[in-house]
C-alpha cells in the first residue's frame, strides 16, 4: 500500500506510512467525545442497547437456556442438560427434516434467483411488454401465503384441481396426485414458494440492472459485444452483489418457510414436507416439548447465522471486485 | 435541573419534597388498585355488576351455533352479564392454545380436547379450575353416565365438561353412487372382513366412483380407523391395557408390538395398497374428502355423526348433494368380527385459572350442561347429540334423521373407546398418525410403526407425557 507518492524505496515508504498513522490519530483525538460528550452519547444510546436487549438478547438467552431444559409449555422449567441434544441426534426425524429443509430452502432460493435474473434481463433489454410483466410477477409476492397456499393445494388435487383438468386437456392425464406422494410432495411447494416470490426478488434485480451506467455498455457494444455478452460480461458481474444479497435473504427466508409447507401439507404424507420450523412447532404444540424445539430453533439458527455470514462475505467481495 | 425545579416551584408552587410525596402517593394508589382488582376477581361470587364472560368455540363446528344460543338464554336470565367469544381454528385447538389458556389473556371458558396436549399439561399444572361444584350438585356425573368416570383425574378432580357425544368412524354412503356401481352395502350395515370392503370399493370404482374418501392428510383420520379396528384384533383385557399402559403405575400387559396391533396397522395399510380410498388421498383434508362424497363422485366418506347436521346440510341446501346418505361401520381385522363406531365426548370446555370471572365462568358452564342448556344449544341449536342423558327422548326428534339412525344403531349394536381420542394424544394419536401415513405410501411397514409405538410407551413411562 503506498500513501504518498510513488517511491521504489522501502524505507521511504514506511516512514510515510507512519507520519500518515500519526496525523490520524491527532486528528481522531481532536474529533474523539470529551467525557461529558462521550457520557451524553451514552445516555442517547441507553433505549437503542435496552430494545436490543429485550427484544434480541433475552429472546435468544432464553432459546439457549430452553434448548437445555425440559419444559411442556407451563409451569416449570427444568434443567437437564444435553439430553435434549442426545434425544435430537437419537431421532433420526432431525437429520431427514434438515435435508428437506436445506434442499427446499435452496431449491426455492436457486429457482427464484434463475428467473428473477432472466426475466430482469428481458425487462431491461426492452422487451415488448415489460411494464405489464413487472406487474403481473409482483402480484402473487401481494398476495397472502396462506391463501395462495391454499388456492394452490385445491389447484392440485386430482381430476377436480385446474392443474389436473389443464394437464388433461392436454393429454398428459388429469389424475395426478403430486401432493399426496411422499416421493412428490415436495416439489409443488417449490412450486409455489418460487412462484409466490419471485416478482419481489425480479423487481430489485431488474432495479440493479437498470442502474448499470449505459457508457459501460456502449463501451462493450463498441468493443463487438452481443447482447448475451453484455449480460454476462458486463450486467451480471455488476449486479453480482444485489444477486448474492437476494439469494442469501431467499434462503433464509424459505429456511423459515413455515407457513406455506403447513397450509399446504402439514407436513406430510408423513414426514415427507416435515421443514425444521414445523418440526419444531409439532414438538413444542403437538408433544409439549418446548426444549427439544428450542433446541431445533437454535441449531436452525446457527446455520442461518453462518450463512447469512458466507453471504454476507461473498456480496462485499463481489463489490470490491 | 435545579433551574427546571426552581422554574416549576415558581409557576406550580411544586417542590421536590412534593413531587417524591406525590409520586408515593400514586404508587400506593396504584397497588391498592391492582390489589382490589385481584381480590374482586378472585372473589368474584356472582357480582351484580356488569360481567363479560368469553368463551372459546371451534370455528369449523357447530360451536358458534351452540354457544350463542346458550349465551342468549343465559344473558336473559342474568342482564348483567354479557357472552363475549373467541374462536379458535381445529389445528389450534389442541396445540398452541396452552399458551392462550394459560396467560392473562385466557377466556373464561376454554375449549381443551380431553385426548390434546392442552389437557394433560394444563392439568398437570394445575391450571384449569375443578369443577367439582358442578359435577356433585346437578348430578351430572349420573347425568352424563360411564363415560364420566374418564372425566375424573387422577388427583380426584373434574377438570372439564364435555357438551356432546358424537360417533366417529362412521362409513356414510352414497346409495345413487352404489346403486349405479351395482355393488351392495352389507345388510347388517358393518363390513366383514377388510377383503369385503376392499371387493366393494373395487366396484365403484369400476363405474367411476372413488371407494372411501377420506381425509388422509389431518392429524387424525388416519389414526381413527385404527380405534373401530383394533378392538377386532385384541382381546377385551388386551384392550383396556392399551388404553391406560402409557401411565407408569399400570402393568404392560399388551405389547404393541403383539400380532393383534400390528394386523391392525396391516390391514390400513391393505385398504391402501388395494386402492380403497380415492387418489390423492394423502393430500386432501376432510372437507375436500367431504366436498368429494357430497358431490356424489365416492360411494363412501369417512366421518361421523356431527356431518348430517353440518356439512350433508349445508350441501343440501346449496343443492350439491343430492342423496340420503346411509351408512355402515368399517371391517373388522379379524373376519367375522366386526367392527363399530367410537363414542367421542372429547372436545370439552373448562375454566382456566387465569380466568378473571371464575364465579361467573363457572355458572354459565354449569348452565351450559344443565338439561336446560343441552337441549338449548347442543340438541337444538347445533343439531348434536347432548352429552347428558337425561333430556328426554321426545326432545330428541329434532336431531337430523341420520343421526337418529346411528344412534338406533349403536343402541343395538353398542359403540366402542377409541383408542386415540381415550388416551392423550401426544403418546397416541399425533404419535401415530404420521407413522400410519407412512405406512399408507408404503414407507414403513406395520411392524415398524408398532415398533416405534411400543418405545413410545416405555418413553413416557419412563419420562412422562
Amino acid at each position: 500500500m503506498r500513501v504518498v507518492g510513488k517511491t521504489d524505496d522501502p524505507s521511504i515508504d514506511s516512514l510515510s506510512i507512519s507520519l500518515a498513522s500519526k496525523k490520524r490519530k491527532k486528528a481522531n483525538k481532536n474529533v474523539g467525545l470529551n467525557r461529558t460528550n462521550a457520557r451524553t452519547a451514552w445516555v442517547f444510546l441507553l433505549p437503542l442497547f435496552v430494545v436490543l436487549f429485550v427484544f434480541l438478547a433475552l429472546p435468544i438467552f432464553n432459546s439457549l437456556r430452553l434448548s437445555v431444559s425440559k419444559w411442556p409449555g407451563v409451569g416449570p422449567v427444568k434443567y437437564v442438560g444435553a439430553a435434549n441434544y442426545h434425544r435430537l441426534v437419537e431421532q433420526g426425524n432431525f437429520f431427514y427434516s434438515a435435508r428437506i429443509t436445506v434442499i427446499f430452502a435452496f431449491s426455492v432460493a436457486f429457482l427464484i434467483i434463475a428467473l428473477a435474473v432472466i426475466l430482469a434481463a428481458a425487462v431491461s433489454s426492452g422487451i415488448r411488454g415489460g411494464k405489464f410483466m413487472k406487474v403481473v410477477w409482483f402480484f402473487p409476492g401481494i398476495a397472502p401465503p396462506t391463501a395462495v397456499a391454499i388456492f394452490w393445494s385445491s389447484s392440485l388435487q386430482p381430476d377436480s384441481g385446474i392443474v389436473n383438468i389443464f394437464l388433461r386437456n392436454i393429454g398428459l392425464g388429469g389424475n395426478h396426485a403430486l401432493l399426496g406422494s411422499e416421493r412428490t410432495a415436495l416439489y409443488p411447494i417449490i412450486f409455489v414458494a418460487v412462484w409466490a416470490s419471485v416478482g419481489f426478488a425480479f423487481l430489485v434485480i431488474l432495479g440493479a440492472t437498470e442502474s448499470v451506467p449505459v457508457s459501460i455498455r456502449e463501451a462493450a457494444i463498441i468493443d463487438g459485444a452481443n447482447v448475451r455478452q453484455q449480460f454476462t460480461k458486463i450486467t451480471l458481474p455488476l449486479i453480482r452483489p444485489v444477486v448474492l444479497t437476494i439469494f442469501t435473504l431467499e434462503i433464509i427466508w424459505n429456511f423459515n418457510g413455515f407457513t406455506m409447507v403447513w397450509a399446504m401439507t402439514r407436513g406430510g404424507p408423513g414426514v415427507s414436507t416435515e421443514i425444521l420450523p414445523i418440526y419444531a412447532y409439532k414438538e413444542a404444540f403437538f408433544f409439549g416439548r418446548f426444549g427439544t424445539a428450542a433446541l431445533i430453533a437454535v441449531v436452525a439458527g446457527a446455520f442461518l447465522i453462518l450463512i447469512g455470514a458466507i453471504g454476507t462475505r461473498l456480496s462485499r467481495s463481489a463489490q470490491v471486485e | 435541573m435545579k433551574e427546571m425545579e426552581s422554574n416549576m416551584q415558581k409557576i406550580f408552587g411544586i417542590t421536590r419534597k412534593r413531587i417524591a410525596g406525590i409520586s408515593a402517593l400514586s404508587l400506593i394508589g396504584g397497588m391498592l388498585v391492582v390489589a382490589g382488582y385481584q381480590t374482586s376477581a378472585k372473589a368474584d361470587a356472582l357480582s351484580t355488576g356488569p360481567v363479560t364472560i368469553t368463551v372459546q368455540y371451534e370455528t369449523s363446528a357447530t360451536g358458534d351455533k351452540e354457544w350463542h344460543a346458550v349465551a342468549a338464554a343465559f344473558e336473559k336470565l342474568h342482564p348483567n352479564v354479557t357472552i363475549a367469544y373467541s374462536p379458535i381454528t381445529n389445528d389450534a385447538k389442541g396445540g398452541s392454545n396452552l399458551q392462550v389458556l394459560t396467560s392473562d389473556g385466557s377466556p373464561d371458558i376454554g375449549l381443551i380436547p380431553l385426548n390434546s396436549n392442552v389437557y394433560t399439561q394444563m392439568v398437570a399444572a394445575k391450571q384449569l379450575v375443578p369443577l367439582d361444584g358442578i359435577f356433585a350438585a346437578d348430578k351430572t356425573v349420573k347425568r352424563i353416565g360411564p363415560p364420566a368416570a374418564a372425566l375424573k383425574t387422577d388427583d380426584g378432580h373434574y377438570y372439564a365438561t364435555p357438551h356432546t357425544v358424537v360417533w366417529y368412524n362412521i362409513l356414510w354412503a352414497n346409495p345413487v353412487a352404489i346403486k349405479a356401481s351395482g355393488v351392495q352395502l352389507p345388510a347388517s350395515q358393518r363390513f366383514n372382513s377388510v377383503a369385503d370392503l376392499i371387493a366393494f370399493a373395487k366396484g365403484c370404482q369400476k363405474h367411476g366412483y372413488a371407494g372411501l374418501a377420506i381425509g388422509g392428510n389431518t392429524n387424525y383420520q388416519a389414526s381413527w380407523m385404527l380405534d373401530s379396528m383394533l378392538p377386532t384384533a385384541v382381546s377385551a383385557d388386551a384392550f383396556h391395557n392399551y388404553l391406560n399402559n402409557y401411565k407408569p403405575s399400570v402393568p404392560v400387559t399388551a405389547h404393541y408390538t403383539d400380532a393383534g396391533f400390528v394386523n391392525t396397522l396391516a390391514a390400513l395399510g391393505q385398504l391402501a395398497k388395494a386402492g380403497v380410498y380415492q387418489k390423492g388421498y394423502l393430500g386432501m383434508n376432510v372437507d375436500q374428502s367431504t366436498a368429494l362424497f357430497t358431490s356424489g363422485k365416492s360411494c363412501l366418506l369417512l366421518g361421523g355423526s356431527w356431518m348430517p347436521g353440518g356439512a350433508f346440510a349445508d350441501a343440501t341446501k346449496a343443492g350439491t348433494m343430492k342423496f340420503k346418505p346411509t351408512f355402515a361401520t368399517l371391517p373388522g381385522v379379524t373376519a367375522g368380527k366386526p367392527a363399530s363406531f367410537n363414542p367421542y365426548y372429547g372436545d370439552a370446555f373448562g375454566i382456566p385459572t387465569q380466568s378473571k370471572n371464575q364465579a361467573w365462568a363457572l355458572e354459565f358452564l354449569r348452565y351450559f350442561i344443565s338439561d336446560e342448556g343441552q337441549t338449548i344449544g347442543a340438541l337444538n341449536a347445533a343439531g348434536n347429540v347432548p352429552a347428558v342423558t337425561t333430556i328426554p327422548k321426545s326432545a330428541l326428534g329434532v336431531l337430523p334423521d341420520a343421526v337418529k339412525e346411528v344412534m338406533a344403531f349403536v343402541n343395538k349394536v353398542g359403540a366402542q373407546s377409541g383408542w386415540t381420542s381415550e388416551t392423550p394424544g401426544a403418546f397416541s394419536q399425533t404419535f401415530i398418525n404420521p407413522l400410519i401415513q407412512q405406512i399408507q405410501s408404503g414407507s414403513l411397514t406395520p411392524a415398524q410403526v408398532a415398533k416405534k409405538q411400543e418405545d413410545k410407551m416405555n418413553d413416557v413411562r419412563k419420562n412422562g407425557l
